[in-house]
């Protein structure tokens, strides 16, 4: 096989063999641990075509590609390229043969240069490579294939669309004639999302062959040639797009038909409950940093959030929950002020907060029920005097349990036990009772399957009719376009524009998203 | 040669030990491993190689011993259970230190008052050994701090000169990228212990065979946690380790040095130090990251533990 | 279909329950004896060992007399753990709050006997908590690594007492072997009980009510929920409204007070001067046994008895050609093993079920990723 240094970088790859389907799987069965991500999926990439990988989260999209790429060591099944048998043990056999990927999260080093990046792995061992030397030819290539980036740059300082790019250049320059795109989309604006796809088109006419993973409908049909459905880790369907449309698709994927966007109308219309003025955090160049943001939540609405992430989303929500005290502005909730108190105070209010990393709302020392009342250890029946009252602990923690419909869990195992839907149930039942006035969620459904996500979806909705006031920040605009009242676009650390039901419109939303629109 | 060239040229000799368990620290630390307890395979260098030396008459060969014997107890002690069995890197270090001390103590009994058939000599470095001053101070040292110069260079130059340094940099900044991008992480992890171990074994070496030349019980006194502390001192950069050393050397022989000299300060006030000067150096620095860049030098991933195949 | 045997992480919170820590401890404890047979020539090493233990009045007056710091610094250290933090100066903070107590004892020696006792032991947590101080605070506000500074005070701690033992506190009958100050008022020896012809000492007794003391506290007292959420993760204790800062300061102070406690007892109940006797690695095995104890702060009580033992054991075999210092081999040792342990109990081991047969809820991977990125092994 030849090295990477041998063939030119940037060329054209000559196809391979004719007809030969450029990567060919069969039978991959990848288990971990007693749950199966792949059941006995085969899986077929002809030459030069874009060809798309659908399927909800979990349905096994990026295990089937981690395993094609070396990432990850298959249990059972074959893999031949071009025609040939492959053993494709590590990242660097997929890369011998000419397999490139692009990882949802880049899988680029942030403390190093654009440069360094792209020479990762490059080449052989002791070959004396030069600072200016590889921005030289970082610079050269970035000119070749039209993507316009300083070879000099720090990664951790490059914005979204810049790491994509960097991302996709370093699997052309190891010669990939296969490049597989995980999620590219996800973290775009519909109008960034554009640009990328007409990069893809450049690299198809120049005659490689593109993997699109995707659970986004309408951009899949967009761009791919064909369309694989995955579901539950096995292979429902391949077709091409001439016979999908969005609903058979989606129904593939589902195993159902997806429910419509319906009109709601307002139930109750409450009290400002969550009000934010004039809020400003941190040191104001940062992109996410929040610039003069007012903000209220009613009571009884759902108030949701929209925006590519990055764009202050996370630093509202934080603000509003007392982890980070702003630099400018006032809090209130209800008629108290709690500018610059501590998450405890805002626990005490009223507030809850299910918080955009899982694992910072459980303490994973600590047992299910010391985990459950984690929000009330300050009132009786659990608090008398400096005391803990244990003996309060217990139905208080099987209580939250049984609604979160966890009740067979042991409360004395420790939370570092439970599984992700396991844990976001509690963290969501805890912060429901705890945030009797407000509670605010960020991406409380990212990464649950669909049951589990109806369930989230029931408690924010429950707590919206209890008359609380819901602040809800996702990314996924089905979600928001589902639940909310009124949604927020955030773009730069301010609030673009806010939308009241009636008036949400997905294109519209995008542009705002993107800084445009208005 | 005056007294203050003396005692420089003492600091300078004092300082090689440092120079090279730092070195082996700086290796651990680069492909994101942080290993607490340099003093264990110090000190198993350094009586394994006194042991070697008294037996065979060879000092050579009691660094050769040394060298290998620190590389297997490290790889065995640390690499084992941290890169295979995944246990605690913090856990492990205070085993390998313990383990260590202990050991060397027990091999090391009847070593004790048994003194080394020869000792190194000097090697003077032509013409700038001439020198005046700097001469007599840096260039008429035994070879082993000259080596372990030379061996600090090499690693600086590997680290930022070559590709492969690249790929050391980033199994430390972020193991999983690395792997993605073909580096057999776990294969260098593994590489680089038992070379980091076999510099540390040197170092050890070095004290008890050129600088003291005596063993004693814990003969280290706490050099492993300066070499440690040196590392986060030179900013994680091989260059820096080498005046840093320097500057610790010379707070180690301000004891003995006053001693000698007849200074009023007591000896034991003197040679509080370099373990003040270290926690306060270390504490400065710190500060000086965190206000500068809100973050410290140290490698992204240090500590972490990679471990193939995450989805 | 083959069924293929694979790891999976549970409980990256998991330390090893008792039944693996005790079959740990004799692991560690079998490997440690082979080693000392293979050191030492001379025969009936076995018998000495027993014969400073359990085979005499004297070697069990001997154990409890080494428990009493023993358990201490094990609580030093482990409410560090709680923290967190790790503690690995307690043989300074000894030294410093012996140190404090000599000086109150030598400038108020005229106080009556239980009087000067409780001012010496105040002084005692103090100098300890002081001595803690600096690598509290650096730990706190400036995420200085507390290992190398607690480690680099035990130096200076050692040379401050070879200054002050040499220099203004000079004995005139120096003791063999060990640097000392003259002794401190007769009045101030603790109590020692009979128990038959085995003698055990107050300080054991103040040893093993400071640790329930603890216990009870960290339980039924919200301070020890806060600690322990503290203890983790710096963005869930301020999701939890806890300032780590804060506990990581407390903690750290009140880890080197009781340090300082230790160097206190001890000196009252058995060694009566400011002198390096007061300690022999007692921090360092005070390590092994906060790790082996683990959550237990009541386990700290049997762990630090049996860390007596082998100290105890060590300590008969000085003639037949064992170092002193071979005790923190098999301090090594049991670390070692006691992390392997803790590993193993974070793990399952899987027995892989045929495709298909996994239900919805199992498709998740666990709510937590440690420190460590972990993930099914292929």
């Amino acid at each position: 096989m030849s090295n990477p240094e041998h063939h030119p970088a940037g060329a054209a790859p000559t196809p391979l063999g004719g007809s030969e389907p450029a990567l060919e799987m069969r039978g991959i069965v990848k288990r971990f641990g007693d749950y199966t991500a792949l059941d006995r999926v085969d899986f077929e990439l002809a030459q030069g075509e874009v060809h798309a990988l659908l399927g909800e989260n979990g349905a096994g999209k990026t295990t089937l590609m981690n395993v094609a790429t070396g990432i990850i060591d298959a249990d059972a099944g074959t893999i031949a390229v071009g025609g040939r048998e492959a053993r494709i043990r590590s990242p660097r056999d997929a890369t011998r043969l000419g397999i490139g990927m692009v990882h949802q999260h880049f899988r680029l080093v942030r403390n190093f240069t654009v440069a360094e990046n792209v020479h990762l792995g490059l080449g052989g061992v002791g070959r004396l490579v030069s600072r200016r030397e590889l921005e030289r030819r970082t610079a050269e290539w970035s000119e070749r294939f039209g993507f316009d980036v300083d070879p000099s740059a720090r990664v951790a300082e490059l914005s979204v669309g810049q790491l994509q790019r960097v991302a996709i250049m370093r699997a052309l320059v190891r010669g990939a004639n296969i490049l597989v795109l995980d999620e590219p989309t996800a973290v775009l604006t519909p109008q960034a999302a554009s640009q990328l796809f007409s990069i893809i088109r450049g690299m198809v006419a120049e005659g490689r062959t593109v993997v699109f993973i995707s659970h986004k409908l309408d951009e899949v049909i967009e761009i791919a040639d064909r369309i694989s459905v995955l579901r539950g880790g096995a292979r429902i369907a391949t077709l091409p797009k001439e016979e999908c449309t969005t609903v058979s698709l989606a129904r593939l994927m589902v195993g159902h038909e997806m429910k419509e966007v319906r009109p709601r109308p307002r139930e109750h219309q409450g009290d400002p409950l969550l009000v934010a003025q004039g809020l400003r955090t941190g040191e104001a160049d940062r992109r996410g940093a929040l610039k003069d943001v007012d903000v209220a939540v009613l009571g009884g609405e759902i108030l949701g959030v929209a925006g590519v992430s990055g764009n202050g989303q996370a630093e509202l929500a934080q603000v509003l929950t007392g982890m980070l005290k702003p630099a400018a502005g006032t809090v209130r909730v209800g008629d108290r002020e709690l500018g610059g108190a501590g998450a405890r105070a805002f626990g005490k209010a009223g507030v809850g907060h299910v918080p955009e990393d899982l694992r910072i709302g459980l303490s994973l020392e600590q047992t299910i029920e010391m985990n459950a009342v984690m929000k009330v250890v300050e009132q009786p029946p659990v608090r008398r005097g400096p005391f803990l009252v244990r003996s309060a602990i217990r139905p208080y923690a099987r209580e939250l349990l049984e609604r979160g419909g966890l009740a067979a869990l042991e409360v004395t195992r420790r939370a570092g036990t439970l599984s992700g839907g396991q844990a976001q149930r509690l963290v969501i039942q805890r912060e429901l009772r705890a945030g009797n006035r407000a509670l605010v969620a960020v991406h409380p459904s990212r990464g649950l399957d669909v049951a589990a996500t109806q369930a989230v979806h029931e408690a924010l909705l429950d707590a919206r009719s209890h008359g609380a006031g819901v602040l809800l920040v996702s990314e996924d605009l089905d979600e928001l376009f589902e639940l909310s009242d009124r949604i927020a676009v955030m773009y730069e650390g301010r609030i673009a524009a806010t939308l009241e039901r009636a008036a949400f419109d997905r294109e519209q939303v995008g542009l705002l998203m993107g800084g445009g629109g208005r | 040669m005056n007294a203050t060239e003396a005692a420089l040229a003492l600091a300078v000799l004092s300082a090689a030990p440092l120079l090279y368990a730092a070195l082996g620290e700086l290796l651990h630390e680069k492909l994101g491993m942080f290993n607490a307890g340099i003093e264990g395979v110090m000190l198993m260098g350094g009586v394994i190689g006194y042991m070697v030396a008294v037996d065979s008459a060879n000092i050579l060969l009691g660094f050769a011993v040394a060298a290998i014997a620190a590389a297997a107890f490290n790889l065995l002690v640390y690499a084992f259970p941290v890169l295979v069995m995944r246990s605690s890197q913090i856990l492990v270090s205070f085993a390998l230190w313990f383990i260590g001390a202990g050991l060397s103590a027990q091999l090391g009994l009847n070593y004790v008052s048994r003194p080394l058939p020869e000792s190194i000599g000097n090697t003077s470095i032509p013409l700038l050994s001439r020198l005046p001053f700097l001469g007599n101070i840096f260039f008429r040292q035994p070879w082993p701090v000259y080596v372990a110069v030379a061996l600090t260079l090499v690693v600086a130059f590997v680290l930022k000169r070559t590709s492969h340094g690249l790929s050391m940099r980033a199994i430390g900044e972020d193991p999983a990228s690395a792997h993605a991008s073909g580096i057999p992480v776990r294969a260098w992890q593994t590489f680089y212990t038992g070379i980091g171990g076999a510099l540390m074994g040197i170092g050890g070496a070095t004290l008890t065979l050129v600088v003291t030349g005596t063993w004693t019980s814990q003969i280290t006194a706490g050099r492993g946690f300066v070499a440690f502390a040196l590392v986060i001192f030179a900013g994680w950069r091989a260059s820096g380790l080498i005046w840093g050393s320097f500057l610790f050397g010379l707070l180690l022989v301000l004891g003995p040095v006053g001693q000698a000299h007849g200074w009023s300060i007591p000896s034991s006030i003197l040679g509080m130090a370099p373990y003040i000067f270290t926690v306060a150096v270390l504490t400065f620095r710190t500060w000086l990251e965190l206000r500068r860049s809100g973050r410290t030098l140290a490698p992204a991933a240090l500590g972490l533990v990679f471990v193939r195949g995450q989805r | 279909m083959t069924r293929r045997v694979s790891l999976r992480m549970h409980d990256p919170a998991a330390t090893a329950p008792l039944w693996m820590r005790i079959v740990t401890i004799a692991l560690g404890l079998a490997v440690s004896a082979i080693v000392v047979g293979l050191s030492s020539s001379s025969p009936g090493i076995y018998s000495s060992m027993w014969a400073a233990t359990f085979g005499s009045s004297l070697g069990l007056t001997q154990v409890g007399q080494l428990a009493t710091p023993l358990i201490l610094a094990g609580l030093a250290v482990a409410i560090g753990r709680r923290v967190g933090l790790w503690n690995v100066g307690v043989d300074g903070q000894l030294l410093m709050g012996a140190w404090a107590a000599t000086f109150v004892a030598f400038h108020a020696g005229g106080l009556p006997g239980p009087l000067l006792v409780v001012l010496m032991m105040f002084a005692g947590l103090l100098g300890g908590a002081v001595w803690a101080l600096l690598p509290a605070l650096t730990r706190a506000y400036l995420s200085v690594n507390e290992v190398i500074t607690t480690l680099m005070l035990n130096f200076v701690a050692a040379l401050w007492l070879s200054y002050w033992t040499t220099g203004p506190w000079a004995a005139n009958g120096a003791q063999l072997g060990s640097l000392s100050t003259r002794q401190v008022p007769a009045g101030t020896y603790l109590h020692q009980f009979s128990v038959g012809s085995v003698t055990i000492g107050l300080g054991l007794v103040i040893a093993v009510v400071a640790v329930v003391v603890a216990a009870i506290a960290l339980r039924w007292l919200r301070l020890g929920y806060y600690a322990t959420l503290a203890s983790g993760e710096e963005a869930t204790a301020r999701y939890a409204g806890v300032s780590q800062r804060g506990a990581q300061l407390w903690g750290f102070l009140v880890s080197g007070a009781i340090g300082g406690f230790a160097g206190v007892v001890v000196e009252l109940d058995q060694v009566h001067r400011y002198s390096s006797a007061l300690t022999s690695n007692t921090g360092y095995i005070g390590l092994i046994i906060a790790v082996l104890a683990a959550t237990s702060l009541l386990g700290l009580v049997p762990v630090g008895v049996l860390m007596a033992v082998v100290v105890a054991a060590g300590n008969g075999l000085r003639i037949a050609g064992i170092s002193s210092d071979l005790v923190l081999f098999v301090t090594g040792v049991l670390l070692l093993f006691a992390g392997a342990a803790d590993v193993a109990a974070r793990y399952r081991l899987r027995v892989g079920a045929p495709p298909g047969a996994a239900p919805v809820d199992a498709v998740e991977p666990p709510a937590t990723a440690s420190p460590v990125m972990e993930v099914p092994p292929s």
